[in-house]
């Protein structure tokens, strides 16, 4: 947890608070004031219909089984909706339709590794993991491996990936909750994180798998029903859609100023439809392609759902219904960004938030009829609700997780060695769903204002530097042994978070003081040419534009010197001493990933381990293929 | 743990799950080769990838969408593969 040292994210987010006001203020000009009990209506009936389905859930039992798996019995259709619940973030949503409309092609490119990313989730993972596994990763990894080293190298490595995922769907349901029905930022984390407690605590997998349920089918309704008004006038033809982009003078304009290209109108506008605009450099999204199409077989809560299906068959069908789910809801997210390009425009999207997180909401809206029309502000309080309902569910699974691997794992493995009864099993899980919740709610209040995005990708590039290496060839290598799968564990998860800290993802105040610096002297250049403008007003000409504008670039001015001086009072160095940063890579997967397998291969090849590898690996590959004797193994 | 020691010495568990891997290494391999090729085609062969097909539609774009159906048929074609696996495995474990 490094990344977030208390102390010092306090005073960089005081400082970082001040440069982010954008995206915090961005819905008081959305939604005008009169309709924000639009939003708490809606808002309101999304969380309590989550909240009689946790209810219903919670006055079923609770075993340990129930709480870990839902008594084991999900059907594969209802699964995979609950892994697409579980699966598609606010990120894909409004992140995605955002970066489509903003960047056309790139926008595409990124959310495509996303769904390819669950290829190896069939054909490597999901069955195996159903009859090897009981509740958590590190049950599969101690099946062939030192029982508790095994339990605590999966712990360790479940429970960062978790949490870094966490973060950033905490804090962006803050912020979506605070910007529409007004709520304090402090308080929105508190209900995030009070919410996903409930659902866990009282409901256990249950609960957690009909939220996931739910939010999935909110979802791709929503999305389904801003495709089908958006693309109506244009005859649902792509190909209509597409010419009128391309024809565009509004898109033509916006992509000159993106690009500084001057060429002709015609020329401009193909610019969005191919690479460049967004990935500016390869080796980043080669590394970012990596971590996601391996990472994803390893997150914690992906492989959690793979245990609540009776047999390893269901949980083949339930990665098929969820990729049939997952991947129409990819292309009526890309539709949505496209048809936000079109009707809303990418220069006002990019103008009211600069990452595009508005173009869904902005595209409900205009649908509607508009920022004045009750139906339109109805829409976009509904996007958003949605939206809400999105972090929700990713959050509710995450904790689940956590939470299991804490008590499964940590407590009842490491700890009891195995031996505890199911009733200390299931206080064990709730009160580590407390734990987790509790620390959920801290790392959000003290991310206030920082930019968290980034940690999603870090935890992918975690789950597939240390979780996948070991899991994969645990579970497809004869000589893989507990030192390999220790070392590449351990290893992985050092080495990506090492990677980042002295990466350009962090903040480096020096650097940013030296740009602040930059752009005051242009503001200041700009003001002595405007100068003139004022005299010629007080010598009694008319209170013009220039003047305006004067006035306007002081107030900028007045922002950027403030900003100064806030980063003057603070650190000059980054969270680990350092002014500018050691390397120039943001996401780590690309080395990473690599040094992860190498290492378990190396520990294994390099430590002898007394465990008779021949029966172990013999009884391993027919429990994989046919999940023959996973009961007898559980009774741990 | 008998019955486990007779299926890994029965020659049709041997049978099945040397054809089982070479299935999945050849899926994976052409979802991996698939994808990466968009990466590359995309950091590398920006004009190849800016050729116009269908009004503004480019191969570029082509390709990238093309992912979601490649994806799918390869999901669809591990399903039909897995059929026959599940059979083999029902009459061992009988």
């Amino acid at each position: 947890m490094r990344t977030l040292d208390f102390s010092r994210s306090k005073q960089i987010g005081a400082a970082l608070l001040l440069m982010l006001q954008i995206p915090l203020a961005w819905a008081a000009e959305v939604v005008p004031g009169g309709f924000r009990w639009l939003a708490l209506v809606v808002f309101a009936t999304v969380i309590g219909l989550t909240l009689v389905v946790t209810y219903l859930a919670a006055r079923r039992g609770q075993s340990a089984a129930d709480f870990y798996t839902a008594g084991g019995g999900i059907s594969g259709l209802k699964n995979g909706f609950a892994i697409a619940g579980d699966y598609l973030s606010a990120a894909a949503f409004l992140g995605v339709s955002g970066l489509v409309a903003l960047y056309g092609f790139d926008g595409v490119l990124y959310v495509t590794g996303f769904f390819v990313a669950f290829v190896p989730v069939l054909l490597l993972i999901a069955e195996p993991c159903r009859n090897l596994g009981r509740y958590t990763l590190g049950d599969i990894l101690a099946v062939r491996n030192g029982f508790r080293q095994a339990k605590l190298a999966a712990a360790v490595s479940g429970i960062t990936v978790s949490i870094f995922y966490l973060i950033p769907q905490i804090v962006g349901g803050a912020v979506l909750i605070k910007a529409l029905v007004g709520v304090d930022y402090e308080v929105s984390v508190v209900i995030t994180g009070v919410l996903m407690l409930v659902y866990v605590f009282f409901g256990g997998m249950r609960a957690t798998t009909w939220v996931q349920i739910i939010k999935a089918v909110l979802l791709l309704s929503t999305c389904f029903v801003l495709v089908a008004l958006s693309w109506a006038p244009l005859g649902f033809s792509l190909g209509q859609l597409t010419d009128a982009l391309d024809q565009s003078p509004a898109m033509s304009a916006y992509l000159k100023a993106l690009t500084g290209d001057a060429g002709t109108a015609g020329s401009v506008t193909a610019r969005y439809f191919e690479p460049g605009l967004f990935l500016k450099k390869p080796l980043e999204q080669l590394s970012l392609g990596l971590a996601l199409i391996l990472g994803t077989a390893a997150m914690p809560h992906i492989l959690m759902r793979f245990f609540t299906v009776p047999d390893a068959r269901t949980a083949r069908s339930s990665v098929l219904w969820a990729m049939l789910l997952i991947g129409v809801c990819h292309l009526l997210i890309i539709a949505i960004g496209l048809a936000a390009a079109h009707y809303v425009g990418s220069a006002k999207i990019a103008g009211l938030d600069k990452g595009g997180n508005l173009a869904a909401p902005l595209l409900a809206q205009l649908l509607g009829g508009g920022p004045d029309s009750l139906l339109g502000n109805f829409m976009l309080a509904f996007v958003a609700a949605v939206a809400f309902a999105t972090i929700v569910a990713v959050v509710a699974g995450l904790t689940l997780a956590a939470a299991s691997s804490l008590a499964h794992d940590v407590y009842v493995g490491v700890l009891r060695e195995g031996r505890a009864s199911p009733d200390e099993e299931v206080k064990a899980a709730k009160a580590a769903s407390v734990l987790v919740a509790a620390m959920g709610i801290m790392f959000g209040l003290m991310a206030k204002g920082q930019n968290v995005a980034h940690l999603v990708a870090l935890a992918f590039a975690i789950a597939a530097s240390a979780n996948f290496p070991a899991l994969f060839l645990t579970l497809y290598w004869k000589r893989c042994n507990t030192v390999g799968v220790v070392a590449g564990v351990v290893g992985g998860t050092v080495i990506a978070i090492g990677m980042v800290l002295v990466s350009p993802n962090m903040q480096y105040p020096a650097l940013r003081m030296e740009e602040v610096r930059k752009q005051l002297q242009r503001v200041d250049e700009r003001i002595e040419q405007a100068e003139p403008a004022i005299s010629a007003w007080l010598a009694g000409g008319a209170r013009d534009e220039s003047y305006l504008r004067l006035e306007g670039l002081k107030a900028e001015r007045q922002v950027l010197a403030t900003q100064l001086s806030v980063l003057q009072a603070g650190p000059k160095v980054s969270l680990v001493g350092l002014e500018r940063p050691w390397i120039e890579l943001r996401n780590p997967g690309i080395v990473s990933i690599p040094l992860g397998f190498l290492l378990v291969i190396l520990g294994s090849l390099l430590s002898r381990s007394a465990v008779d590898h021949g029966r172990n690996w013999n009884a391993l590959r027919v429990r994989r293929y046919t999940g023959l004797g996973r009961a007898e193994a559980s009774l741990h | 743990m008998t019955s486990i020691d007779r299926i890994v010495d029965d020659s049709s568990f041997v049978a099945a799950s040397q054809r089982h891997r070479r299935q999945v290494s050849v899926l994976l391999a052409v979802c991996l080769v698939g994808y990466f090729c968009l990466l590359l085609g995309a950091a590398y062969f920006r004009e190849l990838f800016a050729i116009r097909l269908l009004g503004p539609v480019n191969l570029g774009l082509t390709l990238a969408m093309s992912q979601y159906l490649l994806s799918g048929l390869l999901a669809l074609t591990y399903a039909r593969v897995m059929r026959r696996m599940d059979r083999d495995m029902d009459t061992l474990a009988s």
